[in-house]
């Protein structure tokens, strides 16, 4: 007596278009997972990206906003303040070479009024001038202190459009 | 070519424009170090390279005294020949001279408007009608 097999195979009964179908499903199904695994992981690490540069471009608006402070205190030693410029000016460069690399709407000179027209105000104050051979914290005038509040007041937005730039990239 | 720096050759500090508003000033720098150098490449038909990095930073006015001077003692034309700046640190000063201070300078030589000296200083060289003089051109405006 022969032996008889008790198991149906279900794919004998498979029409060509159960066979398309299935097809289908397992290209969604990897498609899918290319989605998951590829798009989102570039989108993360753009994100990811953006949000360091970001956070870069705030700590230095918070080294500008805590030298302002000082200047306004007339906590500002005067032999302090240039090579303090010098050292913000190399990281700003630094950091807006790749943001500028990176994002290409981003001007590598943005922060020029910062990097340059702040030093220039400060080192060529006349209470600055004065002041700068007793090695004391700088006295500065209520005229002075008024062109410091004129150059934030006119430049502040600066590192705000550089981070609402970032952030809209694509 | 004569190569100097100014960490090397003057101070790791340098100040502000003259010598009595602080030590280390561009007057200073240009009267012991600069003037002289350029004298000596101008002499020997060399080109003089100035290295600005790692001091501890400038205020600009140093600068647009010490490159100024050059320019009214030796003329634009000599300056931008025989000078080549290094700012690799902050390339924004190297703009700043050969963009603004030269030119500034020149202007001021043509309306024969005299440096500032604010302390006595040695015979330094001057190019008049093509001829390098030693003397001393200006002397402190009396207080």
């Amino acid at each position: 007596m022969g032996t008889s097999c008790c198991c149906i195979n279900p794919f004998d009964s498979f029409t060509n278009a159960n066979w398309i179908a299935l097809v289908g499903i397992a290209v969604n199904a990897i498609l899918a997972f290319w989605i998951v695994r590829t798009i989102q992981n570039k989108l993360t690490n753009k994100r990811v990206l953006k949000d360091h540069f970001i956070n870069e471009v705030k700590e230095i608006r918070n080294d500008y906003k805590n030298c302002l402070n000082n200047l306004y205190l007339n906590q500002t030693n005067a032999k302090i303040v240039i090579p303090w410029f010098k050292l913000i000016n190399i990281k700003i460069d630094d950091l807006m070479i790749l943001i500028s690399q990176k994002y290409k709407k981003i001007d590598q000179k943005a922060l020029n009024p910062y990097q340059n027209e702040l030093r220039e105000l400060i080192t060529e104050n006349e209470d600055f001038i004065k002041q700068y051979e007793s090695g004391k914290q700088v006295n500065f005038s209520e005229i002075s202190r008024n062109q410091f509040i004129k150059f934030q007041q006119k430049h502040n937005h600066l590192f705000n459009d550089i981070i609402i730039k970032i952030n809209d990239a694509e | 070519m004569i190569t100097i720096s100014v960490l090397e050759n003057f101070s790791e500090f340098p100040a502000l424009r003259h010598c009595n508003i602080s030590d280390n000033s561009g007057e200073e720098f240009y009267h012991k170090v600069l003037n002289k150098v350029l004298k000596d490449a101008y002499e020997k038909g060399e080109k003089l390279t100035v290295n600005l990095d790692n001091t501890a930073g400038y205020a600009s006015s140093f600068l647009d005294e010490a490159f100024g001077n050059l320019v009214y003692d030796f003329t634009l034309d000599v300056v931008k020949k025989n000078i080549e700046i290094i700012s690799y640190q902050e390339p924004h000063w190297k703009d700043m001279i050969e963009n603004q201070t030269y030119m500034q300078w020149e202007k001021r030589r043509k309306n024969n408007q005299n440096p500032k000296v604010t302390k006595n200083h040695e015979a330094w060289f001057r190019l008049e009608n093509n001829q390098l003089k030693s003397k001393i051109w200006e002397h402190p405006a009396a207080v």
